[in-house]
């Protein structure tokens, strides 16, 4: 594979996500995806296929999530399935083009649509925990807001990056009223909420969520306080990944992609991520529409086969 | 159609007439049950009460739906045979009536003689779970004895709960009361009965393989009367089988999944295919059959199981499931680092099989009985279990033992795998153990040490009853992950695949 087109593969990417920091990392990724397939210049739809698995591992590399993982094999499975029977190559690359298109526009939709799903279910005068910066999250609470409902909101610091800050102060933008709290205040704070909701990095099969680490603890400290724990994500963050434990999680989630690369001992390193399992889950919000965890097999099943 | 001295519509006559020949008698006789038969998933399809002499050799329709399915369309339209039948049905329904001494309470429970356009599918229960119903024993015993099978005996007392159940002694087997030569029970399927009777073969899939040798073996022996079509007779005959089947031991969900896919496949057997290709044909089906279903499924499952072992781990396994040790093998070959306990449980103490199994190929194991599960769980990582089958709810059924294990592991916090193919895969809902269940020869909990067997007489004290159950259902709450053939699924899509597997077939 070409050096200089996987590196302008990977500039690209980059440059996305530059440019529109409110993009989800999965959406530019396939956005370079369909870059790539439409400069690329081999001559057999396998070829083609080649090309675009190799590309998905590249980014995969430079980015770690599992969403763009999961939302890159989308990709590949909705162009290719399709019959692709035009004895001319060209045009069969249109065809597959014009459907990856159609994908990109699908889920650009997608974070607009969870937001409508969702927003209903906050209450007036509700409190609302949420976890980290998630931008669905983020996008959900400014429809509540927009709907002219009152509620507040207390965010977790979420170490080591302190992204729960920057989430404070795009909502003290929105004039919603926020507060920052420890990570390790999340068992004191429980109490006084309604309901949690966070966002997913991605999706498995048994219905539970991959997610920044301390997701999974304030999912068993909502469950012992018996408040609703909600989940909001895009279709595409759906993974075929099955995890029994935080062990099973393979290791290329949970650690940054430099870090993967550069360090040996792995044991030494702090996962970014955890699992939280269905059991703990109460209703995740998608654009496939409100599903419990047990349906989200079902779903995945629609998705994959 | 050559070589058919008949033709098609000269047979529809006939059977007709054969039909209303019999209604005539019945209606003489005074009308026993009409009832509105489908076929159900577990037990095979009972026939119509319609008495049918060996000597007749009558193809008659046996059931409504098989008949509506079958190649040939009959001279009427459907829609109007139909209307026949149930304005047939409901005359003799108001002359019962009549008669009616109401002494069958159960009956309301039954949904019986419901007209096609309300229910699509009526499911009756199945008779091996009626036992304490003297309405269906009588039914059981009159169709038994037109198929000329003979009717098995209960053995001792049984404890008030299972009363409903069968509890057969393995000291009489049916086959003691076949004559010999066996005239309407092919010799290879009374063979297969006394095996399964006297636990020579156990175990799911090897029933199931079993019973689909058998049934090539009477496949090739058969062949068609005159003026009969393969496809109409075959199955008729292989009815009077399986209800012998079933009284030597009651089939397992998968057996009911495989003689279903038989019926099918011979129901659809093309009338103008000739007798030796017919036969070819059914041979093939039967062993893709069990090269698909049970020999590949079992390859696909290793391969996903494989994923989920890794180096170091404990794995517990209980009892003998033979996917279950052919997984741990496989890891095993493949270079993975894991030890193994086996739980084992009595009478049947299946667990010193496994454990005799996996320790040949060199894996170390440990052994302990099941009342040691609490102490040895701190270790175990991961559990393995096998299951008999997998209800529409998502619960498990599978040796007794099995949701004791579950719920254990469960509190422990320890991760719970079941390995089970699609085609043991059941449309039928549980949610207790009680409803159905299979009771084992309740001698067998008879011990004897040292020269002396305690509850040797135990049928003279009056209030003592010896309980021995065969199965047990988990909740899917207990459950982590299935692993079937077509990946890993949580328990709760059970009725997803059920509905893709519809959709294929």
């Amino acid at each position: 594979m070409e050096k200089d087109t996987t590196q302008k593969l990977v500039e690209y990417f980059r440059a996305q996500i530059r440019e529109d920091p409110d993009v989800a990392s999965a959406v530019a990724a396939i956005r370079s995806l369909l870059e790539f397939l439409k400069r690329d210049q081999s001559e057999t739809i396998l070829g083609l296929r080649e090309n675009q698995t190799k590309a998905i591992q590249r980014l995969e590399e430079t980015d770690s999530s599992v969403a763009v993982s999961s939302g890159g094999e989308l990709f590949l499975r909705f162009i290719s399935l399709t019959s692709l029977e035009h004895p001319d190559l060209s045009q069969c690359k249109n065809v597959m083009i014009e459907r990856g298109e159609l994908f990109l526009k699908k889920i650009s939709l997608s974070r607009g649509k969870v937001g409508k799903l969702c927003h209903t279910f906050i209450k007036d005068g509700a409190k609302i925990l949420t976890h980290s910066s998630s931008r669905v999250v983020l996008k959900v609470l400014e429809n509540a807001a927009a709907d002219n409902k009152r509620f507040t909101v207390y965010v977790t610091e979420s170490q080591p990056d302190s992204a729960g800050k920057l989430m404070a102060q795009k909502l003290h933008n929105l004039n919603i009223p926020v507060t920052v709290v420890l990570d390790a205040a999340v068992g004191y704070i429980m109490e006084k909420v309604d309901l949690v909701i966070v966002g997913a990095e991605g999706v498995v099969e048994s219905g539970g969520v991959i997610n920044k680490i301390g997701t999974y603890q304030m999912a068993v400290c909502s469950k012992a306080h018996n408040k609703p724990f909600y989940v909001v994500a895009e279709s595409f963050k759906f993974v075929r990944l099955y995890p029994l434990n935080q062990q099973d999680v393979p290791d290329r989630f949970k650690y940054k992609a430099d870090i993967l690369k550069t360090v040996k001992d792995l044991n030494q390193e702090h996962p970014m991520i955890d699992y939280t399992p269905p059991s703990l889950i109460t209703l995740l919000f998608t654009d496939l529409g409100v599903l419990t965890p047990s349906a989200v097999s079902d779903e995945l099943i629609k998705l994959y086969l | 159609n050559e070589g058919k001295e008949l033709t098609k519509e000269e047979k529809q006559r006939l059977r007709k007439e054969k039909k209303q020949h019999k209604k005539n008698k019945k209606d003489d006789k005074g009308p026993p049950e009409k009832e509105k038969e489908k076929e159900k998933a577990s037990v095979p399809a009972p026939s119509k009460p319609a008495t049918q002499s060996p000597a007749h050799k009558a193809p008659a329709p046996v059931h409504a739906s098989e008949s509506a399915a079958a190649a040939e369309k009959p001279a009427k339209s459907k829609a109007e045979l139909r209307a026949e039948r149930r304005a047939r049905q409901d005359s003799e329904r108001t002359s019962k009536q009549g008669k009616k001494e109401g002494g069958q309470q159960s009956a309301s429970s039954k949904p019986k003689a419901t007209p096609n356009e309300l229910q699509p599918v009526v499911k009756r229960l199945p008779e091996h779970v009626q036992v304490d119903d003297p309405a269906a024993l009588k039914k059981l015993a009159k169709k038994l004895e037109r198929q000329q099978v003979p009717l098995r005996s209960d053995y001792g007392y049984k404890v008030s709960l299972f009363s409903h159940l069968h509890q057969y002694s393995r000291k009489s087997p049916p086959t003691l009361q076949i004559s010999i030569p066996a005239t309407v029970i092919h010799p290879s399927i009374v063979r297969l009965g006394l095996q399964y009777s006297q636990g020579i073969i156990a175990g799911s899939n090897a029933r199931s393989v079993a019973l689909l040798h058998t049934f090539k073996q009477v496949i090739q022996d058969y062949s068609t009367p005159p003026n009969e079509e393969l496809s109409r007779d075959l199955v008729n005959k292989l009815s009077p089988y399986i209800s012998f089947l079933s009284q030597c031991r009651p089939l397992s969900a998968s057996m009911g999944n495989a003689i279903k896919y038989i019926k099918k496949e011979i129901s659809n057997i093309p009338s103008q295919c000739k007798e030796e290709e017919a036969k070819g044909k059914l041979q093939a089906c039967i062993d893709s059959y069990i090269n698909e279903k049970i020999i590949l499924a079992s390859e696909a499952i290793s391969k996903y199981a494989i994923e989920k072992i890794s180096d170091g781990d404990v794995i517990l396994v209980y009892g003998c499931s033979s996917l279950v040790n052919h997984i741990l093998c496989k890891a095993f070959e493949k270079q993975r680092k894991f030890r193994v306990i086996v739980v084992d449980s009595r009478p049947r103490l299946e667990g010193r099989e496994a454990l005799r199994r996996l320790v040949k190929k060199g894996i170390r194991c440990t052994y302990v009985l099941i009342s040691a599960l609490s102490y040895i769980l701190p270790e175990v990582s991961k559990v393995f279990l096998g299951a008999h089958a997998l209800l529409a709810n998502g619960y498990v059924m599978s040796r007794v033992g099995t949701s004791q294990i579950a719920l254990v592991a469960k509190a422990y916090n320890v991760p719970v795998l079941v390995c089970c193919e699609t085609y043991k895969f059941c449309e039928r809902v549980q949610t207790d153990s009680f409803v159905s269940n299979e009771l084992d020869d309740p001698d067998d909990l008879i011990v004897t040490r040292n020269g002396k067997s305690h509850l040797e007489n135990w049928q003279t004290v009056k209030s003592l009853g010896l309980l021995n159950l065969v199965y047990d259902v988990t909740p899917p709450d207990f459950v982590d992950l299935v692993i079937t053939d077509l990946g890993m699924i949580p328990c709760t899509s059970v009725p997803v695949v059920l509905r893709v597997k519809n959709v294929d077939q």
